[in-house]
C-alpha cells in the first residue's frame, strides 16, 4: 500500500538517508530541483503569459540560469531551457494530443536532452519521448 | 455668458439628478460616461445623487456646462468636496500609524485592536464595506465594535449560516452590552426589544415585507458567499430588500469567492451595488465567458486592486497586523484506492458518459451532473478505508484530528472503521444542537476524532484550542471551502504549527477536481490579494515525521 510506502519513506528519512545522492547525474539532480520548485509554487493559472512570468520569477529567485523562448525550429519555440532541459508550460484549454506531438518535435532537437512539461491538464507522459527523458509536473497541486 | 449644452436639476426629494435636456452629441457623451442611462433613452435622464456621481457630474460639467440653479450647483459642489474629503480621510485611516480617536462601550477587559478600528471607521464613513480580513483576525468582533460605536446602526440585522447563529450571540454578548435576539422562525413575529437580531440565511426569505419597513438600520452579512447565486433565489431577493432599506452594509468573509471571480459581482450587489456597476457592463469589461453560463475574470489582479482603491473591500493578512501564528503546512498525500469499488460502478459510469456526450441537450446535462456526483462519491468511497487508516495513525500517535468529508457513504465507512475511536460527527445530517454537542465532546477530550462536513464548518470557533491536524478525506470543488476548513485550526489561540493533509488518488474524480481547484484558487487569490508575488508553498514534513516517530514508539512500546 502506498500509505505504507510513505511511512517507510518517512522512517527512512529519519535514518538520514540522503535523498539526492540516489538521483545520480547532475542533470537529474537539476530536474528534481525544478520539479520541486514548480510543484510547490503557486503559479498564476489565469493565462500562459502570466504563468510564464511567474516561472521566470521563481527560477531567478532560485538562482537557476535559464534561457527564455528558445527557438528550436522554424515553428517550435520552447518556453524555457535550463541546461539541457526543455521546460514547456501548458494550461488547461490546450489539446493534450497537440501538446504531446509538440513535445515529440522538441525531443528530436539535439539541444534538448530531457523534457519537463508543467501543466494543469490531467495528463501523463511516457517516461521517454523519442529517446529523451520526459517529466511531468502538475501545477494545480500547489493551490490546494 | 457661458454656453450651456442642456439643463440639470435635483429632484424634489433630493435623491436624484434629473437631466431634463441635453444636446444630442452631449447625450452621447453622457451615456458613455454613465452606463446606467440606457442607450436608447431620451431626456430626461435620471442619475443618483451620491458622492461618486456628484464628482463625475462635476467633472463632466466643466467640459459641457449644463444649466443649473445656484442652489443645485452648491449641492453638486458639496457632494464633490465631500468625496475628496472622504478619500483623504480613508487614506489617513488606513495609514499604518493610525491612532483611533473613537471610543467604544465594551465589556470590561475587552478592547478593539487598531486594525479593527480602521475597518470600523471606514465603514462609518463609506457605509458599505466588504471586510475580507484573513480568517482568525476577529471579523465578528469588528462588526460588534462597529454596532457599539455607531448608534445610527441600531437596531441591526445580522444574516449568517445556521450553525453560526448561536456563536454570534455568545460573541457579541461577551464583548459588548448589546442585547441580542436570535430569530427562530422563517416568518415575521413580534420581535422582543433588542439591539441586534441574528437571522439564519435560510430564514430571511419570509421576512421581506418586514425588511421593507426599514426597521433595521444596518445589516451585516456573515459569509455572504452563500448569496453568490444572486438575487434570483428567495434568500437573495429578501437580502436585496434588506440592503435597500438599511443605511450600513457590512460583509464579512475571508473567502468571498468560492468558484470563479464573477461571484464577486453577485456578492457586491448586497453590499455595495454601485461598486461594480450593472451586470452587462461588468461582464463586458471584466469577464470572459467559459461556457455553461460561467465566467472567469480576465484580469483578476486589476479587479482586486480596483476594489481596494474604492475602499469597497478591506483585507489584511495576519502578517499585515503583526500576528505571528505558526505556519500552516499543506501536504498532498497520494494514496491508494480500492479498485473493487471503482470497477463496480465503471459500467454505469461508462453508460452515463456516453449519454453525457451523445444524448439530447437536457439529457446531456443531467447525465453529466449524475456522472459527476457518482464519480465524486465513488472516489470518496474508494479511498475511505485508506483515509480512515491515515486518521487512525494520527490519533494513535496521540494527536487530536479533524477529518473532513462530504458523502454519507464515506462517513459510514469511517464510522465503521474507526468505531473504537468513537468519532464525533459534525456534518449535514446533524441538527445545530447535535453539532454543538459533538463539538463539545471533541473539545473536552472525550474523543480525539472529529468527522466534519467540508461545508458545515465556516466560521466555527474553538477547535484551534484542541487540535492542529486536519485531514481532507474528500475534495471539494471550491478552494475557498478547503481554506475555510483549515482556518478552523489556523486561527487565534492556536499554539502549534497546523498541518493539513490532502489525501488524493491518481484516479477517479480527484485529478480533474485538482485541475479546476488550481484555476479557481489562482483567480480568487489574485482578486483578494492582488499584490502578493509568487508564493512557494512550504512543505514542512517535520510535523509528520514527529508523528510517525511517536506512533512507532507507541507501537514498539506496546509490543
Amino acid at each position: 500500500m502506498r500509505l505504507n510506502c510513505r511511512l517507510e519513506a518517512a522512517v527512512a528519512s529519519l535514518r538520514k538517508v540522503p535523498a539526492e545522492g540516489r538521483a545520480g547525474g547532475e542533470r537529474r539532480t537539476m530536474i528534481f530541483t525544478l520539479v520541486n520548485l514548480l510543484r510547490n509554487a503557486k503559479i498564476d493559472l489565469s493565462n500562459e503569459k502570466r504563468a510564464q512570468a511567474d516561472v521566470e520569477q521563481i527560477l531567478t529567485g532560485a538562482g537557476i540560469a535559464f534561457e527564455r523562448e528558445v527557438r528550436l525550429t522554424e515553428s517550435d519555440i520552447v518556453d524555457f531551457m535550463v541546461e539541457g532541459i526543455g521546460i514547456e508550460l501548458k494550461l488547461r484549454g490546450a489539446r493534450k494530443k497537440e501538446v504531446y506531438r509538440q513535445l515529440c518535435r522538441y525531443a528530436l532537437h539535439p539541444r534538448v536532452e530531457s523534457l519537463l512539461l508543467a501543466s494543469n491538464l490531467s495528463m501523463g507522459l511516457p517516461p521517454r519521448i523519442e529517446g529523451k527523458d520526459a517529466y511531468f509536473v502538475k501545477l494545480g497541486e500547489a493551490w490546494l | 455668458m457661458t454656453r450651456t449644452y442642456g439643463s440639470i436639476a435635483l429632484s424634489s426629494d433630493q435623491t436624484q439628478w434629473i437631466i431634463q435636456r441635453a444636446e444630442p452629441h452631449v447625450s452621447i457623451r453622457l451615456k458613455q460616461l454613465f452606463p446606467s442611462i440606457p442607450k436608447a433613452a431620451v431626456p430626461p435622464y435620471f442619475l443618483p445623487h451620491n458622492l461618486v456621481t456628484d464628482t463625475d457630474l462635476h467633472w463632466f460639467m466643466r467640459r459641457y456646462p449644463l444649466k443649473i440653479s445656484t442652489l443645485d450647483r452648491k449641492m453638486l459642489a458639496q457632494g464633490h468636496a465631500s468625496f475628496l474629503r472622504q478619500q483623504g480621510e480613508m487614506e489617513r485611516i488606513l495609514m499604518p500609524d493610525y491612532a483611533p480617536d473613537g471610543s467604544a462601550q465594551l465589556r470590561e477587559g475587552q478592547q478593539l485592536r487598531p486594525y479593527q478600528w480602521q475597518a470600523i471607521e471606514v465603514l462609518r464613513r463609506r457605509k458599505r464595506l466588504l471586510l475580507g480580513d484573513e480568517g482568525g483576525l476577529g471579523k465578528t468582533y469588528t462588526a460588534a465594535g462597529f454596532l457599539v460605536t455607531e448608534p445610527a446602526a441600531l437596531p441591526a440585522a445580522v444574516v449568517c449560516d445556521a450553525h453560526m447563529q448561536r456563536q454570534w450571540k455568545e460573541k457579541i454578548e461577551a464583548f459588548t452590552h448589546l442585547r441580542v435576539h436570535l430569530i427562530n422562525k422563517g416568518r415575521p413575529y413580534e420581535l422582543p426589544l433588542a439591539d441586534v437580531y441574528v437571522y439564519r440565511v435560510s430564514q430571511v426569505g419570509g421576512w421581506s415585507d418586514f425588511f421593507a419597513t426599514g426597521y433595521f438600520k444596518s445589516v451585516t452579512y456573515d459569509e455572504p458567499q452563500s448569496l453568490r447565486t444572486g438575487s434570483a433565489t428567495a434568500k437573495g431577493a429578501a437580502c436585496k430588500i434588506l440592503s435597500a432599506h438599511t443605511t450600513y452594509h457590512l460583509g464579512l468573509t475571508a473567502t468571498p469567492i468560492y468558484n470563479y471571480g464573477d461571484e464577486m459581482w453577485h456578492i457586491m450587489q448586497f453590499i455595495d451595488d454601485s461598486a461594480l456597476g450593472q451586470w452587462p457592463e461588468f461582464e463586458r469589461e471584466w469577464c470572459h465567458a467559459i461556457g455553461n453560463g460561467k465566467f472567469r475574470i480576465a484580469d483578476p489582479k486589476a479587479l482586486g486592486t480596483y476594489l481596494r482603491e474604492q475602499y469597497a473591500m478591506l483585507r489584511r493578512l495576519k502578517g499585515d497586523v503583526g500576528q505571528q501564528l505558526p505556519k500552516v503546512s499543506r501536504i498532498v498525500e497520494h494514496i491508494n484506492y480500492d479498485e473493487k469499488t471503482v470497477s463496480a460502478v465503471e459500467d454505469l459510469a461508462r453508460a452515463l458518459a456516453i449519454k453525457a456526450t451523445t444524448a439530447s441537450f437536457v439529457e446531456r446535462g443531467s447525465a453529466a451532473r449524475e456522472l459527476d456526483i457518482m464519480m465524486r462519491q465513488t472516489t470518496g468511497v474508494a479511498k475511505a478505508k485508506t483515509a480512515a487508516a491515515f486518521a487512525r495513525l494520527m490519533v494513535e500517535a496521540g494527536e487530536a484530528v479533524v477529518l473532513w468529508g462530504w458523502h454519507r457513504e464515506v462517513y459510514e465507512i469511517w464510522n465503521r472503521e474507526l468505531a473504537d475511536l468513537k468519532p464525533a460527527m459534525y456534518t449535514g445530517s446533524e441538527t445545530a444542537r447535535r453539532k454543538e454537542a459533538a463539538k463539545a465532546r471533541f473539545l473536552s477530550g472525550k474523543t480525539d476524532l472529529l468527522i466534519m462536513s467540508l461545508r458545515s464548518g465556516a466560521g466555527v470557533d474553538g477547535l484551534q484550542h484542541r487540535c492542529c491536524t486536519g485531514i481532507f478525506g474528500e475534495l471539494d470543488w471550491s478552494p475557498g471551502i478547503h481554506q475555510q476548513c483549515i482556518w478552523r485550526l489556523d486561527r487565534e489561540g492556536q499554539t502549534s504549527p497546523v498541518t493539513a493533509f490532502f489525501l488524493v488518488t491518481d484516479n477517479g474524480s480527484d485529478p480533474p477536481i485538482m485541475d479546476v481547484l488550481g484555476i479557481k484558487a489562482s483567480e480568487a487569490q489574485h482578486i483578494v490579494d492582488p499584490h502578493l508575488g509568487v508564493e512557494v508553498k512550504e512543505n514542512d514534513i517535520s510535523h509528520l515525521r514527529r508523528l510517525v516517530e511517536r506512533y512507532l514508539d507507541r507501537k514498539t512500546g506496546a509490543a
